[in-house]
């Protein structure tokens, strides 16, 4: 005898009622995470750092980030109940990856790159969240953003979100080749390369013409890493795969800074795979010019 | 008369006597540290290359470790006053390298020492470990050229 049709939406309805009550963990279906896929999943998303402050413990939050827009303060993400997400369900933790928004339907600044993250999908999610749940709890309140007026506020957000905003998960284009697709998932969704190698317009939407096409802007200038003569051109695969195993560049020298950091927490440990395809999807790009 | 052989022999002995002191003019020690770095990074490629495993020479790593290890600790040396970009607008030498002396050469030591630990490990069987301490030595090479070098 075959499974009733409508076997499988009655349980589906059932869990998702099961699931209510948002800020509830001891209702919270954990979802099966794979807590080291999820560290690795941490590591290329930068997490620690901007959620951790210099010399501090780690995720436990007051990591200060200068931007044109304001002085924010990454917030404490460890198991903290009080302090930091010890309480949230997964659907919290979701909706803030996804929808960019806090457990009361605030929207988050896009400081955090929920328009990055937006893209995960749930299982890399659950697999992250998983992790964050073994990160030890750090009772350091959150310190608060210092946000010129002018960009404060939660109508000039849900504007900017009208403008900025594309909710996710990640879908691989038509005919999109699946290890090119894979690699934009990680780079883009996770790694938020663009975050540093993109230009911004006014309003810190990416530039979507010179994408990848480097930037001078701070922390410190980012080069343009698309396969043109101003970026990556006559780079082989095996180059992009030994800067993202090592950090070394084809003449042997080396990347320092926060490149640096992004190798070792975030593509050193990928996997050979998911590092292969980061470099086909790299090399894959149309080669653009440095933006003027 | 007089004068003239002054003058001729002024010019004779003055790089004679730049020479003898092993004082280089500046474009010389220049062109001298521009191949020694060179020289680390061409080993570092090498190195690279075995510890990725693109080239079947394991026991070649120790050796450009051990020649890494041979001129890692004669960096600071390589900079004498007046090599700096006032005199050489072509050097990527930051101005830093002289205005924070301590800074650099604890930049310098710590390289030393990276360099040291591959040397050790590359002598061992752990390919991991190896591999680590390759890792760490590149991170001195960035980790100094962010402070102190142009455009980094």
């Amino acid at each position: 005898m075959s499974t009733p049709r409508w076997f499988v939406p009655a349980v589906a309805v059932l869990a998702l009622c099961g699931a209510a009550g948002p800020g509830d963990p001891a209702s919270d279906p954990q979802p099966a995470g794979d807590p080291a896929a999820g560290a690795r999943w941490a590591g290329l998303g930068g997490c620690a750092a901007c959620h951790t402050a210099e010399g501090g413990p780690a995720y436990g939050g007051g990591h200060v980030l200068d931007t044109p827009w304001g002085t924010f303060v990454g917030p404490n993400l460890s198991s903290d109940p009080v302090h930091g997400l010890g309480a949230w369900t997964f659907d919290d933790f979701r909706r803030a990856m996804r929808d960019g928004r806090a457990p009361d339907g605030r929207p988050y600044y896009p400081s955090f790159p929920y328009p990055s993250f937006t893209a995960m999908t749930d299982d890399d999610l659950a697999d992250l969240w998983a992790f964050l749940r073994t990160v030890p709890p750090v009772d350091t309140p959150d310190a608060p953003h210092d946000i010129p007026a002018r960009f404060r506020g939660r109508v000039r957000l849900n504007l900017w979100r009208m403008l900025a905003f594309r909710r996710g998960p990640f879908e691989a284009e038509r005919d999109e080749d699946p290890e090119i697709a894979r690699g934009r998932y990680l780079a883009e969704a996770i790694g938020h390369c663009g975050d540093c190698h993109t230009p911004r317009d006014t309003i810190g939407r990416p530039r979507r013409r010179h994408a990848f096409a480097g930037t001078d802007a701070p922390p410190e200038p980012s080069p343009n890493i698309t396969p043109h003569a101003d970026g990556l051109a006559g780079w082989t695969e095996g180059d992009v795969d030994t800067l993202l195993s090592f950090g070394m560049f084809p003449d042997g020298d080396f990347v320092g800074g926060e490149m640096l950091r992004v190798v070792q927490e975030g593509t050193a440990p990928l996997s050979a795979s998911d590092r292969a395809a980061i470099g086909r999807w790299l090399l894959s790009l149309p080669g653009r010019p440095d933006p003027q | 008369m007089h004068r003239t052989f002054l003058v001729l022999a002024a010019l004779v002995a003055l790089p004679i006597a730049t020479a003898v002191s092993g004082e280089a003019k500046p474009e010389t020690a220049y062109v001298y540290r521009e191949q020694v770095f060179g020289g680390f990074a061409k080993h570092m490629k090498a190195a690279g290359m075995i510890v990725k495993g693109e080239i079947d020479r394991p026991g070649d790593l120790a050796k450009h470790a051990d020649a890494l290890a041979a001129y890692a600790g004669v960096i600071p040396s390589l900079f004498p006053a007046g090599t700096g970009p006032d005199t050489l607008p072509k050097t990527e030498a930051l101005p830093e390298i002289w205005s924070k002396p301590d800074a650099f050469a604890e930049k310098a030591k710590a390289f030393d020492t990276a360099v040291a630990a591959f040397a050790q490990a590359a002598r061992g069987t752990d390919a991991d470990a190896t591999k680590k301490a390759f890792m760490a030595v590149g991170a001195s090479c960035g980790g100094c050229h962010d402070a102190f070098r142009k455009g980094d």
